[in-house]
């Protein structure tokens, strides 16, 4: 009696058991491995992640000193290259603009293999256009930065070369008598907008006063000089246009005497 | 005897309830599995496109490596335009040339830069003058976007 009743019970549990297997089934074959497979994509989204940040950082350590200078009459190019960070770099490119025309130099055979840190790698005689030329030169990396030349821009012509400091103006303004002389010399920029104002105060002794104002491109500059002696901005004394070239990076300006 | 046959009666009814019972189960679970497995098949593969679309979009790497404008008349002249792709994979991009914030050439083309190379685009521009300040936008299908500036020489 015993062993019918739980035949009985047994027959009845199978369909309730065969609904947990196939609630377990559905659990193991579809539930288990969407949760895998988004945990390893969402692993992989940080990984991706990380690994872009360290080549973000990787990119933000490199540090390269070009230095271009002419050779040969100006008719060729050395450029060396040093790498002053902790990480290999790769120079993929260099970028040579002769006169606004561009030259691209790519897989150079010496920097191929990369220039460790703190070692140096030139690149010996790069042909020039002839004639007077103003020379550009700018490096780019595999991990994407551009180290351009520290003697930018080259104004080489067939018996000199040189590096441009610094474009300056020179303001050279005479004066009759020794005394102070108080003046505003206003510069500014034919083009995007920049504009510097100095104010000049000085013991004149023997006729001229001088102020140099520096100035951040080639180009066109219009100049405005106001006498102070009876006020700020009191008299405008001279106008004047004056064009800042390779050629001529720091010209002077005389400003005649002014009662 | 009788009794035993009407109990074994009971049985086979309650044997074929049973089995009746379990083909239900069993075309119900089979079904719910099929579903559940072709929805989550489903759902996995909408995952992954949605979180490689970020994926792509993180690898990508690339910078306006070099301007240079050549005039072609008084006001006229081609902007070009070279683009480094560095990262690690190729990258689609449209570019624009702008100038006191309107567009003034545009390449939407959808060029290919593969990975590790430059590309050169060329833009014929008129109106333009020495000084004009120009923004060089770069924006790729991926929505990654870069910017430089050049000043016409």
């Amino acid at each position: 009696m015993i062993h019918i009743r739980s035949l009985k019970r047994s027959k009845s549990g199978i369909a309730s058991v065969l609904g947990m297997i196939f609630l377990v089934a559905i659990a193991f074959t579809t539930i288990v491995p969407l949760f895998l497979y988004v945990n390893n994509i969402n692993n992989l989204y940080n990984q991706t992640d990380e690994a872009m940040r360290e080549f973000d950082h990787d990119r933000s350590l490199e540090s390269l000193t070009v230095l271009a200078y002419p050779i040969q009459n100006g008719s060729a190019l050395n450029i060396h290259i040093r790498n002053k960070c902790s990480l290999n770099v790769k120079v993929v490119r260099i970028w040579i603009t002769v006169n606004e025309a561009c030259y691209m130099l790519t897989n150079i055979p010496s920097l191929e293999s990369g220039i460790s840190p703190a070692t140096e790698r030139a690149i010996i005689g790069v042909a020039l256009p002839p004639g007077e030329k103003t020379v550009k030169v700018k490096v780019t990396t595999s991990r994407g930065n551009v180290f351009p030349s520290e003697t930018n821009p080259l104004y080489i012509t067939e018996q000199s070369w040189a590096a441009e400091e610094p474009f300056t103006i020179t303001v050279v303004m005479a004066h009759q008598k020794s005394g102070w002389i108080r003046r505003t010399v206003y510069v500014e920029y034919l083009g995007v907008r920049w504009n510097n104002t100095v104010e000049v105060t000085q013991l004149v002794h023997e006729a001229y006063a001088y102020t140099s104002i520096g100035v951040p491109f080639v180009g066109d500059y219009k100049i405005l000089i106001w006498d102070n002696k009876l006020g700020y901005q009191h008299d405008l004394i001279f106008t004047d246009t004056v064009a800042i070239t390779y050629a001529v990076p720091a010209p002077w300006v005389y400003v005649p005497s002014w009662p | 005897m009788g009794r035993s046959v009407l109990g074994n009666k009971r049985a086979i009814s309650s044997v074929i309830g049973e089995i009746l019972l379990c083909t239900c189960v069993l075309t119900v679970g089979t079904a719910a599995w099929a579903f559940s497995h072709g929805y989550t098949s489903y759902e996995m593969t909408n995952y992954w496109q949605k979180v490689s679309v970020n994926i792509y979009s993180l690898k990508e790497r690339f910078m306006v490596e070099n301007v240079a404008f050549n005039p072609t008349g008084i006001s006229s002249g081609s902007l070009h335009v070279w683009v480094y792709n560095y990262g690690g994979i190729n990258i689609q991009v449209n570019v624009f040339v702008l100038r006191n914030g309107g567009v003034i050439g545009q390449d939407l083309s959808g060029a290919t830069i593969t990975r590790n190379s430059v590309a050169e685009f060329t833009f014929n521009l008129d109106q333009i003058s020495v000084s004009n300040e120009l923004i060089i936008k770069v924006e790729t299908l991926r929505g990654n976007v870069n910017y430089d500036s050049y000043t016409i020489p």
